[in-house]
């Protein structure tokens, strides 16, 4: 795949998620798969802060964006059945880990463009917990190669994005809907739609990955991540990512440089780092960052359809039990949650381990 | 730059290819044999050491955190809109008597209405303004805390009761009066409002 398709990827996702933010939804927050998620699962009525119920399209999007692709390019391919209940839990645990910092990868690098120096902690400790998280895959942890499955089971996770299209479009009385607070800040649904839809679309095609394109440099070193055509293409799609959306921020004015009465944040840096730590640990155990786990649902992916489905439950018991960041700082269920989160991760990757080998199989798929 | 040597190396030593080490991927079939304490290497234990280190913490916060925190920290919490005509009355009331420029006769009726009434927001709002009347920023940004705390509204342009812009006038006052006089508690409580204040995706 040539390069500008990589560059191309990082200008769509940074200045259509600026964009998103100055048309409507919260500050620095144009994509944010986990306050989205919280959202939907608001709207579904699996909490109950009426301040946080929308059927965001762009979650929507992502996977019917990266399911039209994957069908054009003929890359969707039903599998699944590697430990799809692991990833389910570690699907819910990388939404907790999102939740006290108060945003995904994703809005961690808009919150950085945006000029929020807060997120720099979240960024080291989302590192961390990629360095930690590759030690084990690279001593042996695994969760089983996955199979092909039957077409319906592939069908799964674009069919319920088709459905909650519906309800977005219809909204049938169970399905709830803020007029307030951030659920009510909202850009226009076919801006959303559209966007969630190219964002999807790309990220099929050049497998953009927050978590994936920093752990290669680890993996590599930073000599053969230059010359590996697809590590030097996500890192190109970060840094791309990273550009447009500070070029995009400064042009609308959403651009403030500071600590200090920063959207979406608080001083609890220790935690934010403990946070970005687990999401960044999590998503290398589960292969993919929240926004990779819907795009590679859309293409067919039962085992990330799990995580996906984890990350939905995760995000309705981040508002069920109040563990979310908030401007005060983290509360005492949001410390609990990292803590206990990231002793299960050490565990699962102690008890997934088969002690002696590399990378397992299911690791090494697409590793060049 | 590192040589072509150590990439070959590097390659070898992640994918299990190298010498000493087997590949899941080559790997013959081995037996699986039962796990013993002797096959826990390095990383298991840094694991288990990170999980000990974890477990102590989180006991000695959950033995710290003090009992009523748990309370108020959810974001989940259902909405209760109280409607009590007698306190809408008296609010009305406080309000005209703000506005007619009466500190004495509006200074009772707050104090009234916090004793009663401190369930809610606008009683805080009123006291806010009251004290933004008497020229006391750093009190009136108190109040508002309280206000926004007890109702997010104040600070949401898509209800009737949006006072965001008039918030903001005071933390810029207070801004002004901490960078001249710094008091650390005054200064938590202004950086708190400043991040309300700029919103986020948080309910």
């Amino acid at each position: 795949m040539k390069k500008y398709w990589f560059v191309t990827m990082g200008a769509v996702i940074g200045v259509g998620a600026v964009l998103l933010s100055y048309a409507g939804n919260p500050p620095n927050t144009g994509i944010c798969v986990s306050c989205f998620l919280e959202n939907v699962a608001g709207a579904l009525r699996l909490h109950g802060n009426i301040r946080m119920q929308y059927l965001r399209p762009e979650i929507i999007g992502f996977v019917l964006g990266s399911f039209a692709v994957s069908l054009a390019r003929r890359e969707f391919a039903p599998t699944g059945g590697s430990s799809p209940l692991l990833r389910f839990l570690i699907g819910a645990l990388l939404i907790f880990g999102c939740s006290v910092f108060i945003g995904c990868p994703v809005k961690m690098v808009l919150r950085l463009a945006a000029g929020d120096l807060n997120a720099i902690v979240g960024a080291a400790g989302l590192v961390c917990g990629i360095y930690i998280g590759l030690a084990f895959v690279e001593n042996g942890f695994r969760l089983g190669e996955s199979r092909p499955l039957p077409l319906a089971a592939g069908l799964i996770v674009p069919g319920f994005m088709f459905f909650l299209l519906a309800a977005l479009v219809f909204e049938p009385a169970f399905i709830a809907k803020s007029v307030k607070g951030a659920g009510a800040l909202r850009a226009p649904l076919v801006l959303s739609l559209g966007t969630g839809l190219l964002v999807g679309g790309f990220a099929q095609a050049t497998q953009f990955c927050i978590t994936g394109g920093i752990a290669r440099v680890f993996l590599w070193g930073p000599r053969e991540v230059m010359n590996c055509p697809r590590s030097t293409g996500l890192l190109i799609s970060l840094v791309s990512f990273f550009g447009f959306a500070l070029a995009a921020s400064i042009l609308t004015g959403q651009f403030n440089l500071g600590i200090h009465g920063q959207p979406s944040s608080n001083d609890s840096y220790g935690w934010a780092f403990l946070g970005m730590a687990m999401v960044g640990f999590g998503s290398i155990l589960i292969r993919g960052c929240p926004l990779r786990q819907l795009v590679a649902a859309g293409q067919g992916d039962n085992d990330a359809g799990a995580a996906v489905m984890g990350m939905l439950v995760g995000a309705a018991l981040v508002q069920n039990w109040g563990i979310a960041g908030n401007p005060a700082g983290t509360p005492l269920a949001g410390q609990v949650a990292v803590l206990a989160g990231l002793a299960l991760l050490f565990l699962i990757g102690i008890l997934n381990r088969r002690r002696g080998y590399g990378i397992a199989p299911e690791f090494q798929a697409g590793l060049d | 730059m590192k040589s072509d040597g150590y990439v070959k190396q590097r390659r070898e030593a992640v994918t299990g290819s190298g010498p000493g080490r087997e590949s899941c991927r080559i790997a013959p079939e081995k037996e699986e044999q039962g796990f013993s304490l002797r096959d826990l290497d390095r990383l298991d234990l840094f694991s288990i050491a990170a999980v000990a280190a974890l477990a102590a913490v989180l006991a000695v916060i959950l033995w710290l955190a003090p009992p009523q925190e748990e309370k108020g920290a959810g974001r989940g919490r259902v909405q209760v809109v109280v409607v009590n005509p007698e306190l809408d009355r008296r609010i009305e009331a406080a309000e005209r008597v703000l506005a007619s420029d009466n500190p004495a006769a509006a200074r009772e009726l707050l104090a009234y209405l916090k004793k009663n009434f401190s369930y809610d927001g606008r009683v805080f709002m009123l006291l806010g303004d009251y004290e933004l009347r008497m020229q006391r920023p750093v009190a009136a940004m108190h109040y508002y805390r309280q206000a926004v705390d007890l109702n997010p509204d104040f600070l949401d342009r898509k209800t009737g009761l949006f006072q965001g812009k008039k918030i903001k006038g005071v933390l810029a006052e207070v801004a002004g009066i901490v960078a001249k006089r710094p008091d650390p508690a005054v200064r938590r409580e202004l950086l708190y409002m400043q991040r309300k204040v700029a919103g986020g995706c948080g309910g």
